[in-house]
């Protein structure tokens, strides 16, 4: 089996913090590929598969399909219309990346919450030029409002469960739930991973107002 | 005699989930946008306690037989008295939100309330005390208001 | 000498002291170090307080200041953290090609801004690549070292770069020109000279495999965190113009004028501010850098009621009256130099030696003293990583960052890791000082 970097876990951890599970994801399995092929991507998913579930999603997508898993902003854009402003919970810089220009003039807050270790938010927040603000936790209300948005990320769903990252149970409660008026989850793993969805956590598929 | 332990314990039943395109067509009168009715009407199905939700549901499906069993009426009049319903947020953020995105897209009418509460205080008080509370529970009040007032106008109470 | 004469030095040396040993209360130390000198020389009538704080150099943290907020611009313009992704690029993330760009990046930098900004602009996109990497404790010891090393020689190489050139500069003890045309060939040398012994005698990557894979990701990742972001013109342009113009005038403004150099940067630093209106207006109002500020003031006042004591004066004349040829008195002054700032910091260390350094003027070039001066300062600064400012900035940076080596053990950065990197580097620098001072007064 190919051998891979002893510190390829730790790389990932830190790249899925500040880049998001799948967009770091797209990156090892593209980087992997390109430096040993499929075997490489193969003992990628033997190797990290079971402790980074949406990794091992997309390199599984690589080895059927030969392609990583595309990204496409139309249907979120879409639900989002007709929106206020947008707070994002959560963080995919590849869906981000699409997302926030086509939504022209509509102000987009991240929420400065990760729970997946220290995120430089200078450098994420740098990356929008300036499309993107900052919005401390304490905020979260500030962007209420009876045509505001909240946007999660899910990766796949299980029957009636959504696997989001934990940041979005923060969010939920039910105090904030009826304070906005769409709950958007943009599912970027429609096939959902294969093994347990460790460092990631469940939501009802009805608590959002709309799943796309 | 039986003893605490042995009695019998009472069957209970989840509560079936609200139908919530019934709950969008009873709010359809008052809520012209669907975004905005698909709003309400997740905070009327899906928001608060399961008992609210189904009581909420079964009293709205109550009120919507009785006003389509009321006769017919001319059409409503395009605006009456109405009460706003705030995003229960701290009064702190209320101040930074958008003053247009401060209420609920549905208002509720005074007209009928006005009329069976004369005295301005007791209006006042039974005004806050609808549209005070959980968002479930205040909307759920007002669209049941509406409905009541719409049901009363055909009955031949209002303008 | 009269014990009144004693006194302050004897309490400057005791602040210096405190501060170096308990770096986390280093400003409230100096404060009530200045505070003391006040009131002894008050008491003995060697001079009041007005006296001493008329004796401050104010354009010294004038400039400071001004280019602190110019800086904080910069920062703001994200003009460093692509330039330092597309050296990582060019590197192909090869740790000793790596090595080579990022000090070469840092000395260019911290030539323009202030070592902490520099550090603070720089080291972030280092870090991501030696986090994403894999990180050896050799090589993160020796890559970082040699940054901060490379930082402080920056600060050296221009009269803006670092406190103790703009000391000089705003005194008038070298004019901008002269000291940039003598000072930059001389750190280039000591940068390369370090730059060569860490690459072929020291090698920190001997006996290391090389993972094209591991390389390839954390290119990978430290590019796609730094993916969209670009120099943004709304800040950068006014601050480079701003910095140009100023440089122009530092260089070009006639003396019959008497626009000193703290005027030039008094005046540039609030028009580029001014152009940039409320952002402008809200760095000057929250990113000046009071902790430096006020602990050179303190200094300064403890460095006047010295000199206001004489004791300055008596010290260059032991140094003019050693049985030594002047030039030998130079290479023992800037040897002495060297160590002072290493056991002090560069603040003190040149505060305090400027004014001796005075005295060896008389019998030799002035510019080959201050130079030399300035470069063993630097040398100081680089002995230990308490000596410059930068470095206990560098160990929290380092330490915030987690890195972890191959099996996952976590790697410090601190006093002892840096000492081999410290006494190379001192080593090297001191012998450019002595050899620049030397050769420029045969």
């Amino acid at each position: 089996m190919t051998q891979l970097p002893a510190s390829l876990g730790r790389t990932f951890l830190l790249a899925a913090g500040e880049l998001g599970f799948f967009s770091a994801a797209r990156v090892f399995v593209r980087e992997t590929a390109a430096a040993y092929g499929a075997d490489g991507v193969r003992a990628l998913r033997e190797q990290h598969g079971r402790e980074y579930s949406v990794l091992d999603a997309v390199a599984a997508r690589y080895l059927d399909d030969g392609a990583l898993p595309g990204v496409d902003a139309t249907r979120a854009t879409a639900a989002l219309h007709g929106a206020s402003r947008v707070l994002v919970v959560g963080f995919e810089a590849d869906a981000l990346d699409l997302l926030v220009p086509t939504l022209s003039a509509l102000p987009v807050g991240l929420l400065m919450q990760r729970s997946l270790g220290p995120v430089d938010w200078d450098r994420v927040l740098a990356n929008f030029d300036d499309r993107l603000t900052a919005v401390p936790f304490d905020d979260l209300q500030k962007w209420a409002g009876s045509r505001a948005a909240l946007l999660t990320f899910v990766y796949g769903t299980a029957g009636s469960l959504a696997h989001v990252s934990s940041e979005w149970l923060r969010v939920m409660g039910p105090d904030v739930r009826p304070q906005f008026r769409t709950l958007l989850g943009w599912d970027l793993l429609p096939v959902g991973p294969e093994v347990y969805p460790r460092w990631l956590a469940n939501a009802e598929v009805g608590t959002f107002s709309a799943l796309v | 005699m039986h003893s605490r332990h042995s009695r019998p314990s009472k069957p209970r039943h989840s509560a079936p989930p609200p139908d919530r395109a019934a709950i969008e067509a009873m709010l359809a009168p008052w809520v012209p946008d669907p975004q905005d009715r698909a709003f309400v009407a997740r905070c009327l199905g899906d928001e608060g306690p399961p008992h609210h939700r189904a009581s909420t549901f079964a009293l709205l499906s109550l009120l919507q037989r009785a006003t389509d069993l009321a006769p017919p009426a001319g059409p409503r009049p395009a605006s009456g008295p109405t009460v706003p319903v705030p995003l229960r947020v701290p009064p702190h953020v209320r101040e930074s939100l958008d003053p247009a995105e401060r209420e609920y897209p549905i208002a509720m009418p005074s007209g009928a309330l006005a009329r069976c509460f004369p005295d301005p205080v007791a209006r006042s008080l039974a005004v806050e005390s609808l549209a005070d509370g959980p968002a479930h529970h205040a909307l759920a009040n007002v669209l049941m208001v509406a409905m009541l007032d719409e049901l009363l106008r055909r009955l031949g109470d209002g303008p | 000498m009269a014990l009144r004469q004693l006194i302050p030095p004897a309490i400057l040396f005791i602040t210096l002291l405190a501060q170096a040993l308990v770096p986390h209360l280093r400003l409230l130390i100096v404060m009530t170090g200045a505070a003391a000198c006040c009131l002894a020389t008050s008491v003995t009538g060697v001079a009041t307080t007005e006296a001493l704080l008329a004796d401050v150099p104010w354009g010294v943290l004038i400039i400071l200041v001004g280019l602190g907020l110019l800086a904080e611009l910069l920062a703001a313009g994200r003009l460093f953290g692509p330039l330092a992704v597309r050296a990582a690029v060019a590197s192909g993330g090869r740790p000793q090609r790596l090595r080579l760009a990022f000090a070469a990046g840092m000395f260019v930098v911290s030539g323009l801004v202030n070592n902490i900004t520099a550090l603070v602009l720089v080291l972030p996109v280092l870090l991501v690549l030696l986090r994403t990497g894999d990180a050896r404790p050799r090589t993160v010891h020796w890559t970082i070292g040699t940054l901060l090393v490379a930082c402080n020689l920056g600060g050296a190489a221009t009269p803006i770069g670092d406190f103790p050139a703009i000391l000089l500069l705003s005194r008038g003890s070298m004019r901008f020109t002269d000291y940039l045309l003598r000072a930059l060939p001389a750190t280039v040398v000591a940068l390369a000279l370090l730059l060569g012994c860490v690459g072929l005698l020291v090698r920190p990557e001997r006996g290391v495999d090389d993972d094209p894979l591991a390389r390839r990701l954390s290119l990978a990742v430290t590019t796609a965190l730094h993916r969209r972001v670009r120099p943004a013109p709304g800040p950068v342009l006014p601050s480079v113009l701003g910095l140009g113009a100023m440089l122009l005038a530092w260089t070009f403004l006639p003396e019959r004028l008497h626009v000193g150099p703290a005027l030039v940067c008094w005046l540039g630093v609030c028009v580029v501010l001014l152009v940039r209106g409320r952002q402008g207006e809200r760095l000057a109002r929250t990113r000046v850098d009071v902790e430096a500020v006020l602990f050179l003031l303190g200094l300064f006042v403890m460095v006047a009621a010295v000199r206001r004591a004489g004791v300055f004066e008596a010290l260059g004349d032991w140094i003019l009256g050693l049985p030594l040829p002047p030039r030998g008195r130079m290479v023992v002054f800037l040897a002495l130099a060297g160590v002072l700032t290493g056991l002090f910091s560069a603040g003190p260390g040149m505060a305090a030696l400027l004014n001796v350094g005075e005295a060896l003027t008389r019998e030799l070039p002035g510019p080959s003293v201050y130079v030399g001066l300035a470069l063993s300062v630097c040398a100081g600064s680089s002995l230990f990583l308490t000596a410059a400012t930068s470095g206990p900035l560098a160990q929290a940076l380092v330490e915030r960052a987690d890195l972890r080596d191959a099996d996952g053990r976590p790697v410090h950065f601190g006093f002892l890791q840096f000492l081999p990197v410290g006494l190379l580097s001192f080593a090297l620098i001191e012998g450019v000082a002595i050899a620049y001072g030397l050769l420029t007064t045969r």
